[in-house]
């Protein structure tokens, strides 16, 4: 995979748009994961991530190691999220930040306002658990749960070995489940919802 | 049974179906007994799943490709080297593959295959397509990028024609560049050959190649268990799977190792080099000692050469997909401890191969050094059938000198495919005592 990305950054940069169309089909998943965990509660993930990718291919020539395209991007895109957050800093601190979510969609069929109730606490109950892990676990979990990457696509893109990726996820896994199981066990009334998924 | 903590801290890359077999294994055996871990890895499913619910809304469920790309900014077209893609696609439309020409430079290897095979020719309709089937199972490789001003002069004839994008690369056949260009060639195997600018080299085999002058850098494929084998005129550089780069200028031969394990020798001298080492072979003959180098920016040349996507794709489609299978192994590496006894001999073992009436066996290199200093002891050549005439399966190979000082030897058996006949089945070597006596491989 490293010896293609290299291959289609060097087409990139001769005016091979396609080539980086496949970076981006590549990629996107990853970036949009990036971008979704530090402005997703603002619904900005999508364009911060358009921008990502138009700030990667402008700044292309920079690359230095176009097998290290994966982590270079990652660095983009964390940088234009930032950016973002920055320009938008006065809008934000009028915002509450919590949930996360974009609108639920029209067609949504889930029976009962109880349910979307139980749901939403459920949904914060997450992210907070996620928030209170050390900096470095948290991007591997969103890269994972949220685009169902795989180790391999993880260490692409963070840069890390397979080894340490899988020691991460475990890691945090662990510490999620101890948060998240006991706070269902506690929690008499999400605990049929928890049963369902047994 | 292994322990909890351990079967714990495979949990998550259980769930995730990242855990090798046989971990996988230990670890279902290990649930079967353990209900403190089966209950665990339920809490852990149940944390997953719960993860997955969450984040599954917000999904990115559509590719935003198109939209990116529309409204992807200008990049600066530069150049990098003289010629561009566009050069290349010109350059591919003034010479365009067609079967016919295939088949036109194909002719006489034709001929020759279709004397040997005479009991073949008589239902053989000879057509295009055949001569592609015949292009494909008697060619090594393929160029796969191939930039300035260069030769491609076939082993079987005189025509010398310029390198060109999925010419075929027969035994034989011998590849020059020019200053300030390069030719990019993948080896079945598979193995990666770049030649740099202002070089010559010659294909003798798909895992075997004679550099005379220049510079080229390789990867070679560490699935393929056969070892690969570079000439110089100074000295011979035995590969083990690896990425590496070779260069013969002003009479001195360069080696740099980028990754893997490489073995470079000049006569009985010998050096085995790791990642990031470099030796010379001096004009004198000798080989310097190993240096640290670094190695990537030695080798950036190489880095520059990147092969053309199509001839790749053809590539893995006509050629990679008789990638050899079942091959024996290229080396066998022994770890033998000596005790710090004087060691006058090694002592070969081995067993015939029950249901396979050998004729003649392959010979072998031999090679001996220190384990502790990795210093070269000694190189010694077998013979071919001295293992077929040695009695009672064992022979006695004399070290040049006794051996006193080490108290562990590393000795490799790398078999010469080249003397012909087969190789040996489980060898095992024993070092001899001057009281006659062996002592076991630790």
């Amino acid at each position: 995979m490293q010896f293609e990305d290299a291959q289609l950054v060097y087409l990139c940069l001769e005016g091979d748009t396609q080539a980086y169309g496949r970076l981006v089909e590549h990629y996107q998943g990853a970036v949009y994961a990036t971008a979704y965990y530090y402005v997703g509660r603002h619904g900005a993930a999508e364009d911060v991530m358009q921008d990502s990718f138009f700030e990667a291919y402008r700044h292309l020539r920079r690359l230095n190691d176009p097998s290290k395209f994966g982590p270079w991007l990652k660095e983009i895109t964390c940088r234009t999220a930032a950016n973002w957050l920055r320009k938008h800093a006065k809008r934000i601190a009028a915002e509450t930040p919590l949930p996360y979510k974009r609108p639920v969609a029209i067609e949504d069929h889930r029976p009962g306002p109880e349910n979307v109730a139980e749901r939403s606490e459920l949904y914060e109950g997450v992210h907070r658990a996620i928030e209170a892990l050390p900096e470095r676990y948290r991007l591997p979990i969103v890269l994972r749960y949220l685009q169902e990457l795989s180790y391999e696509e993880i260490s692409e893109f963070t840069g890390e070995s397979k080894d340490e990726v899988r020691g991460i996820l475990q890691y945090a896994v662990r510490k999620l489940r101890d948060s998240l199981i006991a706070q269902s066990d506690a929690n008499e009334g999400g605990k049929n919802w928890f049963r369902a998924l047994e | 049974m292994v322990s909890c903590t351990r079967i714990e801290s495979t949990l998550q890359a259980y769930i995730d179906g990242e855990l090798g077999d046989s971990d996988r294994v230990i670890f279902e055996q290990h649930l079967e007994d353990c209900g403190v871990c089966r209950d665990s890895l339920k809490k852990q499913q149940r944390t997953n799943a719960i993860l997955f619910t969450v984040f599954s809304e917000d999904r990115l469920s559509h590719s935003l490709r198109s939209r990116i790309l529309t409204h992807l900014p200008l990049m600066e077209v530069t150049p990098r080297d003289s010629d561009s893609v566009v050069d290349l696609i010109n350059q591919r439309a003034k010479n365009p593959r067609t079967l016919w020409g295939i088949v036109g430079r194909l002719m006489p290897v034709a001929a020759a295959a279709i004397l040997v095979f005479v009991a073949l020719i008589l239902n053989y309709s000879y057509n295009s397509t055949d001569a592609n089937e015949l292009a494909t199972a008697t060619s090594v490789g393929m160029v796969t990028q191939a930039r300035g001003s260069t030769d491609h002069a076939p082993g079987n004839g005189p025509e010398v024609q310029p390198a060109e994008l999925q010419n075929y690369v027969l035994r034989g056949d011998r590849f020059d560049t020019r200053s300030g260009s390069s030719i990019m060639i993948a080896l079945t195997g598979p193995t990666a050959l770049k030649i740099g600018d202002s070089s010559r080299v010659l294909i003798k085999d798909a895992r075997e190649i004679t550099l005379e002058f220049g510079q080229i850098w390789l990867d070679v494929s560490r699935d393929g268990s056969k070892l690969f084998k570079v000439h110089t005129p100074r000295g011979d550089v035995t590969v083990f799977g690896t990425c590496f780069a070779v260069s013969h200028l002003n009479d001195e031969t360069t080696v740099t190792v980028e990754r893997g394990e490489v073995q470079v020798e000049k006569g009985n001298d010998f050096r085995a080099l790791e990642r990031g080492e470099q030796v010379r072979v001096l004009a004198s003959g000798s080989l310097t000692e190993p240096s640290l180098v670094d190695a990537k920016s030695v080798n950036a040349w190489a880095r520059r050469i990147m092969p053309d996507p199509l001839s790749e794709n053809a590539f893995a489609k006509r050629l990679q997909v008789k990638a050899p299978s079942g091959e024996l192994p290229a080396r066998l590496v022994y770890m033998v401890n000596t005790y710090g006894k004087e060691v006058t001999a090694l002592r070969l073992y081995w067993q015939p191969q029950p249901g396979l009436n050998v004729t003649s066996y392959c010979a072998y290199d031999l090679y001996v050094s220190s384990e502790a200093s990795g210093a070269p002891i000694m190189h010694k050549k077998i013979e071919g059938n001295q293992f077929k005439d040695a009695e009672g399966f064992s022979l006695d190979v004399p070290m040049d000198s006794p051996v006193t000082d080490a108290t562990s030897l590393e000795i490799r058996l790398v078999p010469n495919y080249s003397s012909g006949g087969s190789e040996l089945s489980d060898v095992d070597i024993k070092c001899v005592v001057p009281d006659k006596k062996t002592v076991e491989p630790s």
